[in-house]
């Protein structure tokens, strides 16, 4: 089976800084994957790379074809949606208009039934569709910002830091949702999270990023299992 | 009495101008973060492209009903490009950059006029029939009555594609927050000259309803510049529907003001909107309907 | 010698031959050559006026055509309608043009960035109307000609031209050396920390509010000099000399000699009068002067934002082998925009 993301030799990073070195791992169709490391290993680099928002050298290929020539917005419409650090809400819209712009590449048909699924999976976005999304609470603005980026039908989706900032059970009923999610659609998943333990009960597969290189990959099981691992990220 | 019905008429009809010149002020500064102080050059350039193709001394005589949507086109496609090819290499640049920028525009818009067309005075027919209603004194032009309705129309029109459209959800999504608008699929550049496009058609709109009052030439628009920016910092630089309730309270105070305060008279005019400028911006910067910036550190 | 004397030497030698040459220049030049000089100096200190407020403190100012216009207006008005001399006239323009800059510079504290470039504009757009508005007294749109001429004092025994040239250029000496002394000062390294981190400038007792009034202020003031050299050099003001374009083009000579550097303004002086010279020369339709100007504009922004000082500088400096250290650029104003 060939891989729906496949990443080879990525070096990138901001201006003349050079946060990722040679990075070399991939993502197959429907797997959920979690990036672990340290603060400042790269992390929400490697995601911001892999969406376009800043541009690195190296080859990226999705879906079957190289990408790391297009912009944001043209790699989104192939179907990498991705959830920021900071959840990047439109704070002045209604719930309703955040998803609205969620689906804005899809034809009208098909954002109705996108819509309904969202509110199946987070009810209550549902039943907040029109307030402004930012007068709801962070927890809330998160599930927003999955269900936004879930509109778009995305074949992979990129999480960063999902659990920034949510309360623990909040978290856990994120995850479960996703975990959900990726069940029903097939949809893939990248996370990045300091939560690994949570992180890794969902998924598939780990990368460890450590200076900007992969240190550690291998099943969640095996990352689960490498003492060293457990030291460094997992707090046990 | 009557002299005062007048001037409330007439005050009105000049503010829906300065409220259009508002809006489209108000379109760019939400777009792209910065006042645009080439929005007049810009409408002026496009009145010339309608006098030239409807003068019938030194253009091509068209009918002023091919003209005028001809010219409000070509201002579209002004601004659409003038935002691709000049703004955005800038985009994200520091705002002194910015203001430069804006006055180089300025600059070579304004020479640009004068020297493919003209830099005489050229007279400019109102698409509206000349004379008016009289009601016991008071005159309402066609011209003013056509300026409100014509604007009015736009205004609607305008609302109703940003609030009641996908491709308003768009423009309106990129304004806010074109990061998570490019990570939701949105080509945040094409939303950015779409939104330039429509300003500098707005803007050329209210050029074109004013020409027959203050003729065409390359300073035709000095003053309406001006008093759109007092409107648009009346009704808050950030609310469109702040920019034509700005307007017409301009367009109040300034015939209010020239008719009632002796010193200023018809040739300070101008000094009215200076004057309401600084005392919003002094007392509430951000203006009837607009939002404080918050203070960046 | 020691290697700084000597290096200070090897600086202070450019500036001193170009300044005896300039000394020298009535003695060479035609009389055009002295009045396009002439041009110079008032461009290159109404540059300077400019420079100071929105190139060192960061307030952007398109507004400095109507302090320039009330100096030359004041000059004008006194030596014409109310027989004053050259001289006393330009402690009245200097105070004119500098009480309505501090007051101008009053709701700057509270107006700041592309608000203030606004009030400013407006400012610049109404100062035209206001001769008009008085024309019994100023001679409206027509303009007032100055019958009288700055005069050379008899026991020199030169030529009032060639006097007048001197009395320009010793101003805008004076007026570079005061504005580098300024800027030196801890009064320049407050203004210079304003400009950069308004914010933070409060929390290091800077007081903001009172730097920013007092270079409002001077800034005018010098601007109201250059204004009393306009009308000495063209004995004529009339509202089409202060309109707002006069104001772009100040700020297009300021972003071309490089804003915030005390050279700059010397050389946007020489650009904005030589350019226009020089372009029907090559062909150029004068009426497209702006034109070019706003192209120019539009470019160095891009391509030299340190305009063409700190693109000397940069030049100067890989030239000589310097190489400077990595992430050390020409530094780039920015305006004070919070």
């Amino acid at each position: 089976m060939s891989a729906l993301l496949a990443v080879r030799g990525l070096t990138a990073g901001y201006g003349s800084l050079i946060v990722l070195r040679d990075l070399d791992f991939h993502v197959d169709p429907g797997e959920v994957v979690v990036i672990l490391g340290a603060n400042g290993a790269g992390k929400t680099t490697t995601l911001r790379a892999l969406s376009g928002e800043i541009s690195g050298e190296g080859t990226i290929e999705f879906d079957g074809r190289r990408v790391d020539g297009s912009r944001t917005d043209q790699r989104a419409r192939l179907g990498i949606g991705h959830v920021p650090e900071g959840r990047g809400t439109f704070v002045d819209l209604t719930v309703e208009e955040n998803l609205r712009i969620g689906a804005y590449h899809r034809p009208a048909a098909q954002v109705r039934s996108a819509m309904d699924r969202a509110f199946g999976l987070f009810p209550t976005l549902g039943e907040r569709r029109a307030q402004l999304a930012g007068s709801m609470s962070g927890g809330e603005q998160q599930m927003l910002a999955v269900a936004r980026a879930l509109m778009g039908d995305p074949k992979l989706l990129l999480l960063d830091e999902p659990s920034m900032g949510l309360a623990p059970m909040v978290t856990a009923e994120l995850f479960r949702t996703l975990a959900e999610t990726n069940e029903r659609t097939g949809t893939a998943m990248l996370i990045v999270e300091q939560n690994a333990q949570i992180a890794l009960s969902i998924a598939d597969r780990a990368y460890v990023l450590g200076h900007g290189q992969i240190v550690s990959a291998g099943t969640a099981a095996e990352i689960r299992a490498d003492d060293s691992i457990r030291r460094a990220y997992l707090g046990v | 009495m009557e002299l005062l019905i007048q001037r409330l008429i007439d005050g009105t009809s000049n503010g829906f101008l300065y409220g259009a010149v508002a809006l489209a002020l108000v379109l760019i500064y939400r777009s792209t973060g910065l006042m645009n102080f080439a929005q007049g050059e810009m409408a002026m350039f496009s009145t010339f492209v309608v006098w030239k193709l409807a003068d019938e001394r030194l253009g091509f005589g068209l009918a002023l009903a091919i003209a005028i949507p001809a010219g409000i086109v070509f201002a579209f496609l002004l601004g659409a490009v003038l935002e691709r090819a000049v703004i955005r290499p800038f985009s994200g640049g520091n705002p002194l950059t910015l203001l430069i920028v804006t006055l180089g525009m300025f600059l070579a818009i304004n020479a640009l006029a004068g020297y493919i067309f003209t830099t005489d005075t050229e007279r400019l027919d109102s698409p509206f029939p000349s004379g008016g209603l009289s009601l016991g004194g008071v005159t309402i032009t066609y011209l003013e009555m056509g300026t409100v309705v014509v604007l009015l129309v736009v205004a609607l029109l305008i609302r109703q594609l940003f609030m009641g459209t996908k491709l308003g959800l768009g423009l309106r999504a990129a304004a806010m927050n074109p990061s998570s608008s490019r990570l939701a699929g949105i080509d945040v550049g094409r939303m950015m000259m779409i939104g330039w496009g429509l300003a500098s058609a707005i803007g050329a709109i209210a050029a074109i309803l004013v020409a027959p009052v203050v003729y065409v030439s390359t300073n035709m628009m000095a003053a309406l510049l001006l008093y759109g920016f007092a409107a648009a910092v009346v009704g808050g630089f950030d609310s469109p529907f702040g920019a034509l309730v700005g307007g017409v309270l301009v367009g109040l105070i300034q015939s209010l003001a020239s008719g009632y305060l002796p010193f200023i008279g018809t040739q300070l005019q101008l000094a009215t909107a200076f004057a309401v400028i600084l005392l919003v911006l002094l007392i509430r910067p951000q203006g009837l309907f607009g939002r404080l910036p918050v203070e960046r550190v | 010698m020691n290697t700084t004397t000597q290096r200070s030497i090897i600086r202070a030698l450019p500036w001193t031959v170009g300044l005896v040459l300039l000394v020298g220049a009535p003695f060479v030049l035609g009389l055009t050559g002295i009045r396009g000089l002439m041009q110079v100096f008032v461009l290159a200190v109404a540059v300077m006026s400019l420079n100071l407020l929105t190139g060192f403190n960061g307030q952007p100012s398109i507004g400095h055509s109507a302090f320039i216009g009330l100096g030359a207006y004041a000059t004008a008005l006194a030596v014409q309608n109310y027989g004053w001399s050259y001289w006393s006239a330009l402690p009245i323009a200097v105070l004119i043009a500098g009480v309505v800059g501090a007051v101008a510079g009053v709701p700057a504290l509270r107006i700041r960035g592309m608000n203030l470039a606004l009030v400013t504009m407006a400012l610049a757009l109404v100062f035209p109307q206001v001769p008009v508005r008085l024309t019994e007294w100023t001679g409206g749109t027509a303009g007032l000609t100055v019958d009288e001429r700055l005069r050379a004092p008899a026991a020199l025994g030169v030529a009032d031209v060639a006097w007048q040239y001197w009395v320009l250029l010793g101003i805008a000496a004076l007026a570079f050396l005061l504005i580098r002394n300024v800027v030196h000062s801890s009064m320049g390294r407050a203004m210079i920390a304003i400009r950069d981190q308004h914010v933070a400038a409060h929390t290091v007792g800077i007081n903001v509010r009172a730097v920013k009034v007092t270079v409002f202020a001077g800034s005018a003031a010098i601007a109201g000099v250059a204004g009393w050299m306009f009308t000495v050099t063209n004995q004529f003001v009339s509202p089409g000399d202060f309109t707002v374009l006069v104001s772009i083009n100040l700020l297009l000579g300021m972003a071309v000699g490089g804003s915030g550097t005390l050279v700059g303004p010397l050389m946007g002086a020489l650009f904005l009068y030589y350019v226009p010279e020089v372009l029907p020369k090559l062909g150029v339709n004068p009426q497209l002067t702006p034109a070019v100007y706003g192209v120019l504009l539009i470019l160095l922004a891009f391509f030299l934002p340190g305009g063409l000082s700190g693109g000397l500088r940069s030049l100067v400096r890989r030239l000589s082998g310097i190489t400077a250290k990595k992430g050390v650029t020409t530094p780039q104003p920015t305006l004070d925009t919070t």
